[in-house]
């Protein structure tokens, strides 16, 4: 979605057309929810996390500060309540299953599943600073300039900050066997 | 060449973030130094076990959860003001109680002249869906807490409106549910409540707490009244909690930025 879009968009919300609300949500929902489940690593955290991000943003969105771009704010916001989450539950809960199918699978889907699953254990191994720059560069694609604009943070931070969550994924993975010298 | 420059290439390349010079002393580079291969190495492994998680189908109902939850500012509806209720030091409100005495009581008791909390505060309309959608737009949200649970979904809301500090709590609960809200290290403290046709059953205020119990579609907006304007805001919470048949639900804070 381009920035005139967006700003079309957020300008029709703000006028309450709840057609462009649908399409805002329909657009948005699914990279907030990946986000916040690879930060949460629960399924039904991650659509109560997306519910209320989603409430927050239509209650915030006469606060929209059109020189940003919409999916900065939207998934500040979503990350923030991520983390919000995850300083209100017990640190031991323990992780959900991933919803992949299971049904009737092969040997190899079912290594897979477990490799998936290993893989998202280890993620919420690591501090959720460093997990945060993760998902932001690995799994919502986002720059150094776009990840420092969600956080606020200048860009140096930024690559320090993804530098050490690297570091810190690695040594995680090794300790797990998953990343052989 | 040093180590730092190496880490900052080669993770700009892992990136897509390096510009053509950029690339060239990459490449001069990782013909030169076996340590920056290794780094390379390392972070295309990142990269292809990050890639095994793929991307999730969210629940089919979230889409319409989203849009069943969020309302938009036109969609805000009017609701009748009851009035404001001053805080005395300790007071214990008992909705239906209340309501037959409300003539008596409730005159003396409701705000008549306007709060301190501000000499510019209008007070008329400020309450949360209560106002109308032109006060909605230029509300200053400072912070707000949403739950949902089996039988219970919740709103709190923080905002400041005409220089007025509100703090509206809107409830849906199947079963009865008491929410304390502690305004101690708020930096701030209550200063009036707003009743309406909507209020929780029982309403009580015992120092900088307020509890309440509720049941049903319910709503309570509180005005508030900062208390020190040096306060650091890092320390500035008010605490919920939310619990129910003497069990914890939820236990949440919102934090400020006066």
């Amino acid at each position: 979605m381009d920035k005139d879009r967006e700003i079309a968009l957020v300008r029709d919300c703000q006028q309450g057309d709840r057609k462009a609300l649908d399409t805002l949500v329909r657009h948005f929902e699914k990279p907030v929810y990946n986000a916040a489940y690879r930060m949460l690593g629960n399924v039904d955290e991650a659509a109560d996390v997306t519910q209320t991000a989603f409430m927050k943003i239509f209650e915030n969105i006469n606060r929209f500060n059109p020189d940003y771009r919409l999916f900065s704010w939207i998934y500040r916001i979503a990350l923030n309540e991520a983390i919000d989450q995850i300083n209100r539950r017990s640190k031991h809960e323990p992780l959900d299953e991933p919803p992949y199918p299971d049904r009737n699978v092969s040997e190899d889907s079912a290594a897979a599943s477990q490799l998936r699953s290993d893989v998202q254990a280890v993620l919420m191994e690591i501090h959720e600073d460093h997990r945060t720059v993760i998902v932001l560069r690995y799994f919502t694609e986002c720059s150094y300039r776009q990840i420092g604009e969600i956080l606020k943070l200048p860009e140096k931070t930024v690559k320090s900050r993804l530098f050490t969550a690297r570091q810190q994924l690695k040594n995680r993975l090794q300790q797990h066997g998953m990343f052989e010298e | 060449m040093s180590d730092e420059r190496i880490l900052e290439l080669v993770s700009a390349a892992a990136d897509g973030e390096l510009n053509n010079d950029e690339r060239v002393e990459l490449d001069r580079l990782l013909a030169a130094s076996p340590e920056a291969r290794r780094f390379q190495s390392d972070l295309g492994r990142i990269q292809s076990i990050l890639s095994r998680l793929p991307e999730l189908d969210p629940p089919e109902t979230l889409h319409s959860r989203v849009l069943g939850a969020v309302s938009l500012p036109a969609a805000k509806t009017r609701q009748p003001l009851f009035g404001w209720l001053r805080h005395p030091a300790t007071f214990t409100v008992l909705r239906y109680g209340m309501a037959t005495i409300a003539g008596a009581v409730l005159a003396a008791a409701l705000i008549e002249s306007q709060p301190e909390f501000g000499e510019t505060a209008d007070i008329s309309e400020l309450v949360g869906t209560i106002a109308p959608d032109r006060d909605r737009t230029a509300a200053d949200i400072l912070d707000s807490y949403a739950f949902r649970a089996d039988g219970l979904e919740s709103r709190v809301l923080l905002e400041r409106r005409n220089g007025a500090l509100l703090l509206d709590i809107q409830v849906d609960a199947h079963s009865p549910v008491d929410i304390a809200v502690r305004f101690a290290a708020a930096g701030a403290r209550l200063d009036a409540l707003a009743q309406n046709e909507n209020a929780p059953e029982f309403i009580e205020i015992a120092g900088q707490t307020l509890r309440v119990r509720a049941r049903g579609r319910r709503q309570l907006t509180a005005l508030l009244r900062r208390v020190d304007d040096t306060a650091s805001e890092v320390t500035e919470k008010i605490e919920l909690e939310f619990s129910s048949d003497g069990k914890l639900l939820q236990r949440a804070s919102l934090t400020p930025a006066w």
